[in-house]
């Protein structure tokens, strides 16, 4: 009885001297950027020689232009494996892959068909997600992006933004002048529409809450008016063309008011809110100098807006009941174009870093400015709907090419450009199916 | 099972070890001997002198008492006077004589029970100064029990000492750093890590170092910060090898606390 | 000693004084870094000719230019050019059917909207001078294309010069 109580005291002792002696190892940082993962070509099953979309490139490709992950390529695979029992965890582990995915395409009719994936976690071997979506030749493409959204969500914790799209403005030089096109296009360059065209400026896009409608200002017969236009049916509406300056709209979250920039026939912009249906506007401010830009804080409550009423433009805020205005940005000579992430959280703008402008965000709570371009004309950031990633305008050469950089400033991704001057982009919120 | 209830059974199980170690001490030696091999010469010497503890049967050198001589009988007058005297001294001679043996008797008786009371009086002296000795040897004995206990947790401090000297002075740090520059090289920190995370991940490697287990004891992360410390635990496997082995331990604890 | 003391301490302050008055940002500083010397328009003009007076145009002697150029982040008609302002402003009020329409630009810099405020009030203050000399409200209308239409398509001070500015154009 003793021994044996002697004996689990030593046992015990033991232990704890184990759990003291174990090595301790604190890791302060990532320092992998893209997370390795395979796409594996997905399996046809149809009548024609091939699928009408290869979805594991457009999964791919949208991954790989998030910045976060590294889809390893085709020929590296050791197994091709379209069935999650064919799959074997130990032929990835060993390429260091952290995540498989696999699926099929069926075609269950004319233009009918099922698309299936599912996404497996290498090293605890099993399925993170998996779905079967109807698709036709014509959402096939939409499909793919929502299994990359899932995918990505899955990985990374925050949602994916691969089915949104972003409008922007785009400028090419004709024989007789200019041709200015609004133009909408998903977030991968894909399925450009241009929506309006005009020998006149289009300027400031922006969407409203629901994808549906896009608020611009428009040059037509050299004065600047405000118009709605709905996606779908093309159909616009001019909402805004008082004497003077229309410009810089923004939809409230409700999607019921613009806030807007009227200037009158004394040129003093200042912050007005419209209400779209009654056309009434209301005046939230008076100063004699520039007030522009207003955008809505995402619950509503308040209108940041760029004002140069202490000399040089900075960011303010105002309540959209009215209010003294309250001064936000003090870093710099030069902040404008405020615009809050979806979460609201952070502030974008374009901001004079020692004679560049670039795209700087803000802690709303911490105000400490953290620089994310590295251009020197950049200009109009605009978050995406997960509020992580903006894109915003820089310029090649004469040109204007859209990029995308990542809310901590680390991935920064220069966005298909052609050769046409490209402006203006703004993220549309998450669509609604 | 939380941290406070662990505690219970160490805490009783030490209290019951002290417990029985005094027992140890003050029942006997036979106990110890097992537990714990004691010393030479002196307390060997000790130990056999114990078994003789137990104080040897002196023999009560009692003498059974001398019987007495009988009586003489009178002569008839002449005779018997002179008979009686003779008798008369005789008898007063044996009288005599009888006074003085037993005087010497009791002399004798005297003088041996004084040396029977000197004796005992030198037995129980010897008695008295060797229960010291045993007292004084058991004090010795466990002294240097205690001196070899204190020696010879003295060699097990020292030698943890050397070998964590041996570890601090670089190759500990090199082993830590190695493993959490590899482990650091195959994290991507998804994008849901919120400044302020920390999770604790307990890592049990093959010598060789090839993980075999990767458990996440506590984490303020979401579900995909804790399916990318997995992974990149896995990914950095195997682990690095230290070049003095005698800092390997199959057990790791890493920390993930990323700055921001 | 004291004295030294004295000496020592408004030598310091004259010093310093000095230096502040060399050191002191320049309000525009952060300015020219972007473009350098400001563009040859504004070298060519020198405080003497204030002190000089100003020479009268004769409003009929050559080609009326529609243009009126801006110094940076400046929306004041330049001296030099207030006697095509003026020319304008007498043709308008001689003839009250004369309209016209005020287009103010700006330089690329910077934000689009915030720019659009900046050719705004460049039109402004030419409106301001014609109705000054006789112009009536109703024959001017503004509008500002910001850095919407540039003159200069480069990104020197030069091409940016060239971009701010205000086009006078007669509508009817």
């Amino acid at each position: 009885m003793l021994r044996h109580t002697f004996k689990t005291l030593i046992i015990a002792i033991l232990l704890v001297g184990t759990a003291q002696a174990e090595l301790k190892i604190e890791i302060t940082q990532g320092a992998g950027s893209r997370t390795p993962v395979a796409v594996v070509p997905f399996a046809w099953v149809g009548t024609s020689p091939g699928m009408p979309l290869d979805i594991a490139e457009v999964i791919g490709a949208d991954l790989t232009r998030s910045g976060r992950f590294a889809p390893i390529p085709e020929g590296d695979m050791l197994q091709k494996p379209t069935a999650g029992a064919d799959l074997d965890f130990d032929d990835w582990s060993i390429l260091g892959v952290e995540a498989v995915v696999i699926g099929r395409v069926e075609q269950t009719g004319a233009n009918a068909y099922t698309v299936q994936f599912q996404l497996f976690d290498v090293f605890r071997r099993r399925q993170l997600v998996g779905y079967r979506m109807p698709a036709s030749r014509g959402t096939m493409r939409r499909v793919a992006h929502r299994t990359a959204d899932m995918i990505y969500e899955k990985l990374t914790g925050i949602k994916g933004v691969f089915g949104t799209k972003v409008a922007y403005v785009t400028v090419e030089e004709q024989r007789d002048g200019k041709l200015y096109k609004l133009v909408v296009a998903d977030q991968d360059g894909e399925n450009e529409h241009t929506i309006m065209e005009s020998a006149d400026p289009i300027m400031s896009p922006a969407w409203s809450p629901d994808s549906r409608r896009l608020a611009y200002v428009s040059f037509e017969g050299s004065k600047s008016s405000v118009f709605v236009q709905t996606l779908r049916t093309g159909n616009r509406q001019r909402v805004s063309s008082k004497p003077g300056i229309n410009g810089a709209p923004a939809f409230s979250p409700d999607g019921r008011k613009l806030v807007l920039t009227l200037g009158g026939i004394d040129g003093n912009l200042d912050i007005h809110i419209l209400d779209i249906s009654t056309k009434k506007t209301k005046r939230l401010t008076t100063h004699r100098a520039i007030d522009t830009e207003g955008s809505w804080s995402p619950d509503g409550r308040f209108i940041y807006f760029t004002s140069d009423r202490s000399g040089g433009p900075q960011i303010y805020r105002v309540a959209v009941d009215g209010g003294t205005p309250q001064r936000i940005t003090f870093e710099g000579s030069y902040n404008a174009r405020p615009r809050l992430s979806p979460d609201g959280t952070r502030l974008a703008m374009v901001h004079n870093d020692r004679g560049n402008f670039r795209i700087a965000i803000m802690n709303v709570e911490r105000r400490d400015l953290l620089i994310l371009s590295v251009g020197r004309q950049d200009e109009s950031p605009s978050f995406a709907p997960n509020s992580d990633t903006l894109i915003y305008a820089t310029r090649q050469g004469r040109n204007g090419v859209l990029e995308s950089v990542s809310a901590d400033g680390l991935i920064r991704q220069r966005l298909a450009s052609g050769q046409v001057d490209v402006r203006e982009p703004v993220w549309s919120p998450f669509p609604r199916f | 099972m939380t941290r406070d209830s662990y505690n219970v059974v160490p805490i009783s199980l030490a209290l019951l070890l002290h417990a029985l170690m005094f027992a140890a001490i003050v029942v006997g030696f036979d106990f110890s001997v097992a537990a714990r091999p004691l010393g030479p010469l002196a307390i060997k010497a000790t130990l056999v002198a114990e078994s003789a503890v137990t104080p040897p049967p002196v023999e009560e050198q009692r003498p059974e008492p001398e019987p007495l001589p009988a009586e003489p009988e009178p002569d008839l007058d002449e005779l018997k006077r002179i008979a009686a005297e003779e008798e008369k001294r005789r008898r007063d001679t044996l009288i005599e004589q009888q006074r003085l043996e037993k005087i010497r008797l009791q002399e004798a008786e005297r003088k041996r029970l004084d040396e029977e009371a000197e004796t005992e009086r030198k037995r129980a002296e010897a008695e008295r100064v060797r229960q010291e000795d045993v007292k004084r040897q058991r004090e010795e004995n466990e002294r240097r029990r205690r001196q070899q206990e204190a020696l010879e947790l003295q060699d097990e401090i020292a030698a943890e000492d050397e070998r964590l000297q041996s570890i601090s002075s670089g190759e500990r740090e090199a082993y830590i750093f190695a493993i959490q520059q590899r482990v650091t090289r195959s994290w991507v920190k998804p994008a849901s890590a919120q400044p302020g995370l920390e999770c604790d991940v307990r890592v049990q490697q093959l010598p060789g170092g090839r993980v075999v287990s990767v458990i996440i004891l506590s984490c303020n992360g979401d579900e995909a910060v804790r399916r990318s410390i997995e992974a990149a635990v896995f990914k950095a496997s195997p682990l690095p090898e230290p070049s003095n082995l005698n800092i390997f331990d199959r057990n790791l604890m890493l920390v993930f606390k990323p700055e921001q | 000693m004291p004295h030294y003391k004295l000496i020592v301490f408004i030598l310091a302050a004259v010093l310093l004084v000095g230096c502040t008055g060399q050191t002191l940002p320049d309000p525009d500083a952060a300015d020219t870094q972007y473009g350098g010397d400001g563009g040859a328009s504004t070298d060519t003009y020198s405080d003497d000719a204030y002190g000089n007076g100003e020479p009268i145009a004769d409003p009929y002697a050559g080609e009326l230019s529609n243009i009126i150029y801006f110094d940076f982040d400046s929306w004041e008609v330049r001296a030099m050019d207030t006697d095509i302002v003026a020319r304008h402003a007498a043709q308008m009020a001689n003839n009250s059917r004369l309209e016209i329409r005020l287009e103010g630009h700006a330089d690329e810099r910077g934000s689009r909207e915030y720019n659009i405020g900046l050719g705004e009030r460049r039109s402004q203050a030419v409106r301001r001078l014609l109705l000054i000399q006789g112009a009536a409200a109703g024959q001017i209308s503004t509008v500002s294309f910001g850095e919407e239409r540039p003159q200069a398509f480069g990104s020197s001070e030069s091409d940016y010069a060239q971009n701010r500015r205000v086009e006078i154009k007669y509508i009817n």
